[in-house]
């Protein structure tokens, strides 16, 4: 079933970018809304995406707001945080909607974590010309695509 | 000169082998100051600096060579009783030892050792050795005769002309033939020395004789360069060699080269160098496998309770036993590969010892026991460190000077035991000493003065409690403390090395008579039977090794045994009171259980018993623990759960968190 979900991503990947083929990792994000914010995740940083509905979530006791719990990928225990959590700082409950949700594995100083998403828009390529710096810690930069700056998430400030 | 690369497998073999032959002359010359003078012992150092000679040659590490041979050629005027091994001549060979292991640690980390060579001790230590020996016999030559071997057939093997590195190419040759059959000898052994000139007549290669000569040949044919290959008959000694026949007799010194070959070109055949991360792969696979297999026991119980007619179904249980038991043997088998013998930390300790001893004046006896007990391979590396400081805590603060104690009207000789046993699941290691032991009020007024703890609090500690305090950062670093308590540096280094592998360190003392260190490690970690809870939705897993019993109390039973505190619990259980606690207060888990009954797990952990009350036993698993350790921590994505000592996936792929006992209670 997770293979199932990488497939998807992959298809995902290709069915955006097919007409870019030059394009490189650094140039391509993931990107989603959240409360009327565009954010991204780097594809750099990016080790997988699985669905959400795929998955057991474990909670761990005692863990801060926003850290779900932990799963199992393929034999790896993964650590989950949400990201709508984390960012409205409030605490959340496993909701109902779990079908569009998305866990996307990322590599942050060598640990997989995943994040817990929902409204992802797809995978966008940067124009990184238009770069611009924020100051916004939990972001490393405003990042600019298709018209719109998307927030690019710092995971590393962030977990 | 080549940096030694130890990714690589050649390098790496060059640089174990080497290490291990220091190490063994290290060894020996321990012993002959221990227990006296000893032939075989020389014999044994002899043929170590003949064998870190000749593969130092064949990397090119000239001053590597020339210090091994400096040894050997000292080892052979002691082995021929020119030479008297007196204190001064072993303190030599040490010295000499030390030189190899800083010459191999420079090959290691920069392969220059040109920086090493203008040290000028390093020249003064070699003219040493050299004037020791050279006073009583010059160098001997080398044999120029061919040796003629009994049972032996001659093959004489020409390379061609302008052929350069033919030691290089000896070495190929005899690894060649040494695949078909056993290289008795090669003559000229002198392929360390690298001289082309040596071998400008060819080599004679001494196989047994009924090898079968048209094989070897054909295998030496596979190299290039080789100019002929030809049987020499015993009655046709051509060549151009002059034949001793006196030699057939093999003398010690002859016999040495063949089997130093012997060692560069096939380790040792008993065992296999494997990576660590090789055995961890290994050990994680069949982890799934036993987690497979007990799907797959699952499967067939369900199927046999259906079909318990059917003939495949009983096929199918037959095959499941037989599977079952296999994955044990192989899970059994698979974890022994882990497991190390401690004697590889212990066997360091009397060089240590005997060097502290030297420089603190002091007389130390040092017995070791138990260096058979293995642990797993990660924790040796962890474990060394901290006997090492013990040991050099207990000789420079622990044991008195020798007039110190012969006014103690002790022996003047220090006595320190280091001893290894195995306690259920566990191993211990001891390190007693029998020196002026932990004066406590000392501590008392340092940690008074330095306000670590209050009046009021200090007078409701135990002289535990005290002790407890030398581990603390900070608290023994203070110089006064050290020569007043007598205690060093950096106990809590070591404490927090130890708790790092999951172990524990107690610490008993007599003021006046001794100290003694105890250290307890679990013996592995890897794969363990847990039984399973849960609370809420959370499955907990706690190892079956460390339960006692599974209590069942109903109301009644469970006031009469246990004595509530407004903060604390205890019960009464086989005569020991024992601290209750509960997973859902730990935890801070709501897991909505109202039962009738209490269950009350009673496990020991690695110092004190406990009893954890639990909301629902759900079963009993063998799981591989991965350890979540990296996602642990105040800064850690998962906080500060220290409990959790890590998470297991069972059977159904679900996730069951296994809590480490020792931490669940601190007081």
């Amino acid at each position: 079933m997770e293979k199932e979900a990488y497939w998807e991503f992959l298809q995902m990947q290709s069915g955006e970018l097919r007409d870019e083929a030059d394009i490189e990792d650094a140039n391509c994000v993931l990107a989603f809304q959240f409360d009327q914010t565009q954010f991204c995740i780097a594809c750099a940083e990016i080790a997988e995406v699985v669905r959400f509905k795929d998955v057991t979530i474990q909670s761990v006791p005692r863990t801060k707001t926003g850290v779900l719990g932990i799963f199992n990928l393929r034999g790896d225990v993964i650590p989950v945080i949400d990201f709508e959590a984390m960012w409205k700082t409030h605490a959340t409950t496993l909701s109902d909607q779990r079908r569009h949700k998305r866990i996307v594995v990322v590599n942050v100083n060598g640990i997989q974590v995943g994040v817990l998403i929902s409204g992802v828009l797809g995978l966008v390529s940067v124009d990184l010309s238009k770069t611009q710096p924020t100051d916004d810690i939990a972001c490393s930069a405003l990042v600019y695509a298709e018209g719109k700056y998307f927030k690019q998430l710092d995971l590393a400030a962030w977990l | 000169m080549v940096k030694l690369n130890l990714e690589d497998s050649y390098h790496f073999m060059y640089w174990e082998e080497t290490k291990a032959q220091i190490a063994n002359i290290e060894a020996e010359v321990l012993m002959i100051e221990e227990i006296g003078f000893d032939l075989e012992s020389i014999h044994h150092m002899f043929r170590m600096a003949h064998s870190i000679k000749g593969s130092a040659v064949t990397m090119e590490y000239k001053a590597l060579a020339l210090l091994a041979h400096e040894l050997e050629s000292l080892f052979t005027v002691i082995r021929d009783g020119k030479l008297v091994c007196t204190h001064e001549i072993t303190q030599m060979i040490l010295e000499g030892v030390d030189g190899l292991k800083r010459l191999l640690d420079q090959a290691v980390h920069t392969g220059d050792f040109s920086e090493l060579l203008d040290d000028l001790d390093f020249k003064a230590l070699e003219n040493r050795i050299r004037s020791a020996y050279s006073k009583i016999a010059p160098v001997s030559p080398s044999i120029e005769v061919v040796p003629n071997y009994e049972g032996t057939q001659k093959i004489h093997v020409k390379f061609q002309e302008d052929l350069e590195m033919i030691a290089v190419k000896v070495f190929l040759v005899c690894s060649a033939v040494a695949e078909i059959t056993k290289v008795i000898a090669v003559y000229p052994n002198e392929f360390e020395t690298l001289e082309d000139e040596a071998f400008k007549d060819g080599i004679m290669l001494y196989v047994d004789e009924i090898a079968d000569y048209e094989a070897i040949k054909a295998v030496i044919f596979t190299l290039t360069d080789i100019l002929a290959v030809n049987k020499v008959e015993p009655a046709d000694l051509s060549g151009g060699y002059e034949v001793d026949e006196s030699l057939g007799q093999l003398s010690v010194s002859q016999v040495t080269p063949r089997r130093d070959f012997k060692l560069s070109v096939a380790m040792d055949i008993n065992s296999v160098r494997i990576s660590n991360q090789k055995v961890n792969r290994l050990i994680n696979l069949v982890g799934e496998l036993t987690l497979d297999k007990e799907t797959l026991l699952d499967i067939t119980r369900q199927l046999k309770a259906a079909y318990r007619r059917d003939r495949n179904v009983q096929r199918l249980d037959d095959i499941c036993d037989s599977i079952a038991l296999l994955a044990s043997e192989l899970q059994e088998i698979t974890l022994s590969a882990r497991l190390i013998p401690l004697s590889i930390v212990f066997d360091k300790l009397p060089r240590m010892v005997r060097g502290i001893a030297q420089d603190t004046g002091k007389k130390i006896k040092l017995e070791i026991m138990g260096g058979d007990q293995s642990i797993d391979r990660s924790m040796i590396e962890e474990i060394a460190d901290p006997l090492t400081h013990l040991l050099r805590n207990a000789i420079d603060h622990g044991i008195e000077s020798a007039e110190k104690r012969r006014a103690l009207g002790k022996p003047e000789e220090g006595k320190i035991n280091i001893s290894a046993r195995q306690g259920d699941s566990q191993v211990v290691i001891e390190i007693a000493d029998d020196g002026g032991g932990i004066d406590i009020s000392r501590i008392k007024v340092k940690a008074l003065t330095q306000n670590l703890i209050s009046v009021e609090e200090a007078e409701h500690l135990t002289e535990n409690d005290w002790l407890e305090f030398i581990f603390k950062p900070g608290f023994s670093t203070a110089a006064e403390v050290t020569e007043l308590s007598g205690r060093g540096v950096g106990l809590d280094v070591v404490k927090s090395n130890i708790t790092m592998i999951n172990g524990a360190i107690d610490i008993q003392t007599i003021f006046g008579k001794g100290t003694c260190f105890t250290i307890k490690l679990p013996l592995t970690m890897a794969i363990m039977n847990v039984l399973l809870i849960s609370e809420g939705n959370t499955i907990f897993g706690i190892p079956s090794s460390q339960i006692l019993e599974i209590i069942r109390l109903n109301q009644l039973e469970y006031q009469s045994i246990c004595y509530e505190t407004p903060y604390s619990r205890m019960i009464k259980w086989e005569e020991d009171m024992i601290p209750l606690v509960s997973l859902e207060d730990i935890f801070e888990i709501k897991s909505g259980i109202q039962s009738k009954h209490r269950k009350i797990i009673v496990a020991s952990t690695v110092d004190r018993k406990i009893a954890i009350e639990v909301s629902q036993v759900v079963g009993e698993q063998e799981v591989v623990i991965k350890s979540i350790k990296h996602l642990v921590g105040a800064n850690a994505i998962l906080g500060e759960i220290y409990e959790i000592l890590g998470v297991s996936i069972l059977g159904n792929g679900s996730l069951a968190q296994i809590i480490d006992l020792s931490k669940l209670i601190r007081f």
